[in-house]
């Protein structure tokens, strides 16, 4: 490959990166081109509605782009509340920290208030966990046959397998639900000060 | 006379039936089931304490605040248990939030712009200064709180009430139903839907069945028809 060769392909990279991203952003890409599809590490994918307000913010370790498809390991979904018109009104999870983890399914009030009260969570509905997920850009559907783990203030939800309709902002468990429910999420609200704690959650 | 003294029997036995359907008090009242939170809004720590809801499939509906629990839906503590074929909940937002008025910033929405279609690096101390007034923006965007307002259990409805474990005579008391509404403002589930309870060999049927929370979760049937005593049988006071 000579000079020539290599510029162009320098150029053609950045232009894939972003045809794959859309209106995305992402954190300290180190992206890989192999063949027809894109790998993507440490990314953000926010997702706005109608009304140009971000619906859901999609993160990830890796995310592997092949047509219209694409392949997320370790996928956090930030389904976003309240009228946020940019990614910078909201307390993303940096690059350098750790992917925060779901809290076990009945964990204790102060495991609860240290991640619902974090910056990176305040302005939550609600988060979906999972190991392995795919995304379809054509439907907006993300599904996976994993264990995925659902998290809000309100209701906590383990199960295996789901498909989320992000547009409706509507997720299926698909089977063997567990949920833990709080009758009053203003039991959440701060009794000390939070901060962006999202790290230390446990794995379920 | 033989008329007056059935109506008496009757009376008493459905006033009997009554009060042998009195639950014992419980710290953890139905609510609770629903609920890894004690009274003070504190969760009661490890799993194991927290009662989990089970379910063969779960819809989350976040944009109409609806969740369902679909098929063999299950919520057991060491003091009740519920099982039926769907569980609805229901999520509303904060009443005494909601007069604050937060949930809507039309300055916000104006002013705001769709992020460009590029990739923007973050950095970290963009953050933490909040001299970019992210902070107060965000502040601005928080919406009120939003709890379970309602929870609906339908088909085959079938709630117990373990019998104290001190209590050597203790029964389970049983309610089933085709439909059961929790109302999380008032505290109480009515059983709807062709309603009965009974312990041991005794049963009562009636229009409806509440279960009040705060009352230890003291069962009344509303309206009772019918009492079932082994094999004799009672009408109601005001029955045939």
């Amino acid at each position: 490959m000579g000079f020539r060769a290599r510029k162009i392909h320098a150029l053609i990279l950045p232009l894939l990166l972003m045809a794959f991203l859309g209106s995305g952003t992402f954190l300290s890409a180190q992206n890989i081109s192999s063949g027809s599809y894109t790998v993507l590490k440490r990314y953000i994918y926010p997702r706005y509605n109608g009304d140009n307000e971000i619906q859901y913010l999609v993160y990830g370790s890796t995310a592997i782009n092949k047509g219209s498809l694409i392949y997320l390991t370790t996928p956090m979904i930030d389904i976003v509340d309240g009228s946020y018109t940019s990614i910078r009104q909201i307390d993303t999870v940096d690059a350098k920290d750790p992917y925060p983890a779901p809290y076990k399914l009945g964990a204790d009030g102060k495991i609860l208030r240290r991640f619902w009260n974090s910056a990176h969570h305040k302005h939550s509905q609600a988060w979906i966990f999972a190991e392995k997920a795919t995304f379809d850009k054509s439907t907006n559907i993300l599904t996976s046959d994993d264990p995925a783990y659902f998290r809000s203030r309100q209701l906590d939800a383990d199960g295996v397998g789901f498909d989320a309709f992000n547009d409706r902002k509507f997720i299926h468990i698909r089977s063997n639900v567990r949920v833990v429910l709080r009758l009053k999420a203003d039991a959440l609200e701060s009794e000390e000060p939070a901060s962006s704690t999202s790290n230390k959650g446990t794995n379920p | 006379m033989t008329s007056h003294l059935r109506t008496i029997l009757a009376a008493s036995g459905v006033f009997a039936a009554a009060a042998a359907f009195q639950p014992a008090l419980h710290a953890q009242g139905f609510g609770g089931m629903f609920s890894g939170f004690n009274m003070n809004g504190v969760t009661q720590g490890e799993e194991e304490t927290s009662t989990v809801i089970t379910a063969s499939a779960a819809d989350i509906d976040l944009e109409h605040n609806i969740i369902t629990l679909i098929g063999d839906v299950v919520v057991d503590d060491q003091a009740n248990k519920i099982t039926c074929n769907k569980m609805t909940i229901y999520l509303e937002e904060d009443a005494a939030d909601s007069l604050v008025g937060t949930a809507d910033k039309p300055e916000e929405k104006a002013g705001g712009k769709k992020e460009e279609a590029k990739p923007v690096a973050v950095k970290p101390a963009d953050k933490e200064d909040g001299k970019d007034g992210k902070k107060e923006e965000k502040k601005e965007n928080e919406e009120p709180g939003k709890n379970i307002s309602k929870i609906v259990c339908s088909g085959d409805v079938v709630y117990t009430k373990r019998a104290d474990p001190d209590d050597p005579n203790g029964q389970d008391q049983i309610a089933m139903s085709e439909q059961a509404d929790y109302d999380a403002v008032k505290e109480v589930i009515v059983m709807t839907g062709n309603p009965v309870m009974m312990q041991g060999s005794n049963k009562m049927y009636g229009d409806r069945i509440e279960i009040l929370i705060k009352e230890g979760n003291r069962m009344r049937v509303i309206n009772p028809k019918v009492y079932y005593t082994g094999e004799s049988f009672l009408s109601s006071p005001g029955g045939r």
